[in-house]
């Protein structure tokens, strides 16, 4: 490279002169027109992204996506969206009717049932792919979005859209903002929100997220918000044997392991709550709650006071969780959610 | 790497919504690099051009106005700057201001237009904001979308820099302080346009990239 990286390229003038036209006609503003071009190569001297080297970081994204336990039937849709994506793409590289991307998603499921964490990954798959630039998370709540006043919230759900440009904007619990009635600021949210995703169409992806019965109600009570949200994914509670895979998996990571009594203990924790049906029971944050405890409680019972086998220990002591730690923590569990 | 051919000139542009005083940093910046009179370089719609050669003063007076749009065609000043020993000349591109919506005045979508084609061949980027408009819920907001855009476009050009302008007026110092928050990572001057100060970083930027 000799400095002639400001040479024009071929398909350059063309780009930049249908959107000059477009400004000066007054179809589109100045801020779509340079959203619509890709800025020309120059040398930098910084690194500069290169979107079409990119499969070998996407393969590593999906690679984090099929690590996850479970979720047999939204690996299968993530990746059923990726495809979609890139035969449209193919598609109108041929001049063929290319269906636009709409990519706006509800995810229905209880807590723990990895919406977050699925959601993160998709991001990287759209930046990875091109249709998202940065492909962050931008993650955002009622309190977030809806104001106080009058014209507060369309200033607060604009901040947030902002923040989320790019990337997804994930508002979880998306059903409260149509509590509370006809006069409550959720629905100004609401409509902001829809006016923003038409002006950043191709700039945002929104994910809506809750549980399952509120998210349906949330949607039949807004027909408007149903078509623009056309990907539904339901996520359904963790089977015992996953949740137990979770757990051996997040020991595995701190190089930790469990007593075979141990597991046991666990295994018959998790069953009882799955059969006493509770709410949350399928649930891997509460695993990931017991787990954390159990750690923690296990250097309590190596290193604390009347501790009966106080130290040296050996590499495998310092691994190993017995039953006592799994126990002690279920108990100091159902303490906390008291 | 980058080789940069000896003498090749650089362009640089002055770009920001309208009102945030891109003319008189260009002329005032052009001023306090030494040049003694202002020529003008106007780019028409047909590639043609013209000269107009004004002193600082006049130029001021003709061109700086506190109405939105006063400047409709980009507008280049040829300054030189010393890098070492060296003498360079570098062309500062005005332009006319981009706004966040569709003007309905023809003139004003061309110059917008004008506006996008310099950034687009520009090497360095100066992006001037109105620090004392920051947060401000009325057609002056800063950052407006279109500052947004900006960014995330010049973002790999050789030089850019986002120089928040007005620091004189009370109200800059927490926009400073908010538009820091806004772009992470970008090179934000404080300047005030009006008073020539905060110029010599930007000259020093200007310098590192020629």
């Amino acid at each position: 490279m000799d400095g002639q990286g400001a040479a024009p390229r071929p398909d350059r003038d063309l780009r930049l002169d249908d959107v000059a036209c477009l400004i000066e006609q007054g179809k589109i503003t100045a801020a779509r027109g340079l959203l619509m071009l890709e800025a020309p190569a120059m040398d930098t001297g910084r690194a500069a992204v290169a979107p079409a080297d990119s499969s070998g970081e996407i393969d590593q994204v999906l690679q984090e996506l099929d690590s996850l336990i479970g979720l047999g039937k939204v690996k299968r849709l993530v990746r059923g969206i990726k495809a979609f994506i890139e035969v449209q793409r193919l598609r109108s590289l041929e001049h063929l009717a290319a269906e636009p991307l709409v990519l706006h998603m509800v995810f229905k499921g209880n807590p723990g049932t990895g919406k977050t964490t699925v959601a993160r990954i998709l991001g990287k798959v759209f930046k990875e792919m091109g249709v998202l630039q940065k492909g962050h998370l931008c993650e955002v709540e009622r309190a977030d979005l809806v104001g106080e006043y009058i014209g507060h919230t369309a200033q607060k759900t604009r901040d947030q859209i902002k923040r989320a440009l790019g990337g997804i904007l994930f508002i979880d619990e998306a059903y409260s903002l149509a509590r509370g009635g006809e006069k409550d600021f959720g629905k100004e949210a609401i409509d902001t929100l829809v006016k923003a995703m038409e002006d950043h169409k191709d700039d945002l992806v929104v994910i809506l997220a809750g549980y399952l019965r509120e998210m349906e109600y949330f949607l039949r009570t807004n027909p408007g918000l149903k078509s623009r949200f056309p990907i539904h994914i339901e996520f359904p509670d963790f089977t015992l044997e996953e949740l137990l895979k979770i757990a051996e998996m997040m020991l595995q990571k701190r190089e930790y392991v469990t007593a075979t009594e141990a597991a046991e203990a666990l295994a018959a924790h998790l069953r009882s709550r799955l059969e006493l049906g509770e709410e949350n029971a399928g649930n891997a944050r509460l695993v990931r709650n017991l787990i954390e405890r159990a750690v923690r409680l296990q250097a309590v019972r190596l290193t604390g006071r009347g501790a009966p086998d106080r130290g040296p220990f050996t590499r495998k002591d310092l691994m190993l969780i017995v039953r006592d730690d799994i126990l002690a923590a279920v108990a100091e569990d159902e303490e906390a959610g008291e | 790497m980058t080789v940069v051919k000896e003498g090749k000139p650089r362009r640089c542009v002055v770009v920001g919504k309208t009102n945030v005083g891109k003319t008189l940093f260009a002329l005032n910046f052009a001023e306090s690099l030494g040049a003694e009179s202002v020529v003008l370089r106007r780019e028409d719609s047909g590639g043609g051009g013209y000269r107009i050669s004004y002193s600082p003063e006049g130029a001021r007076r003709e061109l700086v106005s506190s109405e939105p749009h006063r400047t409709l065609s980009p507008q280049a000043i040829v300054v030189e700057i010393r890098a070492g020993k060296v003498r360079r000349e570098v062309t500062v591109v005005d332009t006319p201001g981009l706004g966040d919506h569709i003007d309905e005045r023809p003139e004003v979508r061309q110059g917008m237009a004008a506006a996008l084609r310099v950034v687009y061949d520009a090497d360095l980027v100066l992006h001037l904001v109105d620090a004392s408009q920051v947060g401000k819920a009325t057609a002056k907001e800063a950052p407006g979308e279109v500052d947004y855009q900006l960014a995330r476009f010049s973002r790999f050009k050789p030089g850019y820099v986002i120089l928040a302008n007005k620091m004189d007026l009370s109200a800059s110092e927490a926009g400073l302080k908010t538009l820091r928050q806004l772009f992470p990572g970008e090179y934000i001057i404080p300047i005030s346009a009006l008073r020539s100060s905060g110029f010599d970083e930007v000259k020093a930027f200007v310098r590192r990239h020629l």
